[in-house]
């Protein structure tokens, strides 16, 4: 059954991959070109996806990676004289070896290959390369880095987490590492040391009490680690960074446990919680309606979710996969149109959704399978089924 | 208050990226652009950095004279 990807919002570096830089507010096709001709189709979904400031990347489930958007700093593992990839193309420099696992900041990538292999490409000023002094490669010689370790040696990556200038790896064997900007603590305490606040390369990350890191999220200046105590019952949040929204307080206040925690994600002011129940807790700045929205009906259960830097998509248990909604800051379309009938409450700008704002629908004979969300730009994948055509 | 509303967040000046040619610091935008503010403006006591592709501002947090360091 072919799967096609639709996309909505900010488009200024083609990182919707629709073919040209302009922004869509209501869902297109994203156009692939990944044989000789450009199609709208592909014949396996989409097993992930990350996002930049204007670059995407889709990892496909045979382990091929793809992108599109802005390749100015080398990001998508591309020569530079590429400036632009306006559809998604596969990534010839890494196709040798299958990728397990991707992650995108601003400007720069990072990936995980089936050999084990961390590797690296764009432009990291604070060291978010991780390869030591250097901020970029010369893509004329060298089109990624790679650091020295093996994941396979740690029992594998557990999770692979980054914000817009740092990354944290989580290792299966309970090692945390992190590199990139740590000027407001977000990684660890600097102490005030310069040579701290620019970690240039992988550093282990050490927490009290021989706790464990169950996830981690990072927001524009912070990061959450939702660790436990040996005994993997107690689920203790760690705040670290810069906490202009009180989320360290939030984290206290919340009454979540180990058993009822599925996963965190964070914009880049906001922490959102997806529980066991299929619902999300939100913490942090709701100035642009970041919090996920009061659900009236009580059957609205969550089933799909992604988060993006300022704003979410989602589906609904109860809509068996037939509609794809976001909500947040969409003032470049990536939470679709504002219909009439729902205006947001008045004292919120109008491009802010306060309520669930449908991206998608689908026809008969469609299904929502995966949904993403970046920089203002929301993705949502969809399966047909050919069979009930005809 | 209506102007605090409009803040979307606070920037610390070491975060600022400086560009020497044109004289401005910018800081990523979560729409995808940067915001921006010249030095110039900066001198003059301005704090509000804009983006370009959208509405959203943040404020500069600046610890010491910009003279300090620049």
């Amino acid at each position: 059954m072919p799967f096609s990807l639709f996309a909505c919002g900010s488009n200024g570096g083609y990182q919707l991959g629709v073919g040209d830089s302009k922004d869509r507010h209501a869902a297109e096709k994203v156009k692939f070109k990944i044989g000789p001709q450009t199609t709208t189709e592909l014949s396996q979904p989409i097993k992930a996806m990350s996002f930049g400031g204007n670059h995407s990347l889709a990892l496909l489930e045979d382990g091929t990676l793809i992108g599109s958007g802005s390749n100015s700093e080398g990001q998508l593992f591309c020569q530079k004289d590429f400036k632009q990839l306006p559809a998604f193309v596969p990534i010839e420099s890494v196709h040798n070896v299958e990728i397990r696992r991707i992650a995108c900041g601003w400007e720069f990538s990072v990936a995980e290959n089936v050999d084990g292999e961390i590797i690296v490409c764009g432009y990291g000023p604070n060291g978010e390369l991780g390869l030591g002094k250097e901020s970029r490669l010369d893509t004329n010689t060298c089109l990624f880095g790679k650091l020295p370790f093996n994941t396979n040696s740690k029992g594998g990556i557990k999770q692979l987490c980054t914000s817009i200038h740092s990354v944290i790896v989580v290792f299966n064997n309970g090692d945390v590492y992190g590199w990139g900007n740590n000027k407001r603590g977000q990684l660890f305490a600097h102490n005030g040391d310069r040579k701290l606040k620019q970690v240039r390369e992988p550093h282990k990350i050490e927490f009290p009490g021989n706790r464990r890191v169950v996830a981690v999220c990072m927001g524009r200046d912070f990061t959450v680690f939702m660790t436990t105590d040996k005994d993997n019952e107690l689920l203790i949040p760690i705040f670290r960074g810069k906490d202009n929204f009180n989320i360290e307080s939030g984290l206290r206040k919340l009454k979540i446990d180990r058993e009822h925690f599925v996963w965190m994600h964070a914009t880049w002011t906001s922490v959102q919680i997806f529980t066991r129940d299929k619902h999300i807790l939100s913490i942090g700045s709701n100035t642009k309606c970041q919090h996920f929205p009061e659900m009236t009906n009580s059957d609205a259960s969550i089933d799909l979710a992604a988060v993006g830097s300022e704003h979410g998509v989602c589906t609904l248990i109860n809509e068996s996969r037939s509609k794809a909604y976001a909500w947040g800051w969409g003032e470049h379309g990536n939470c679709g149109r504002t219909l009439e009938n729902t205006v947001t409450s008045e004292k919120h700008a109008k491009d802010t959704f306060d309520h669930l704002n449908a991206i998608y629908e689908t026809q008969n004979n469609e299904k929502i399978t995966r949904v993403f969300a970046g920089c203002a730009t929301s993705f949502v994948e969809v399966e047909r089924d050919n069979r009930k055509e005809k | 208050m209506s102007e605090q509303l409009s803040i979307y967040d606070q920037v610390e000046i070491e975060d600022l990226t400086f560009d020497p040619d044109q004289q401005i610091f910018t800081y990523p935008c979560p729409c995808g652009d940067r915001f921006q503010i010249t030095l110039e403006d900066m001198k003059d006591g301005e704090k509000i950095a804009v983006c370009p592709s959208c509405s959203l501002m943040v404020e500069i947090i600046l610890k010491e004279k910009i003279s300090m360091i620049t």
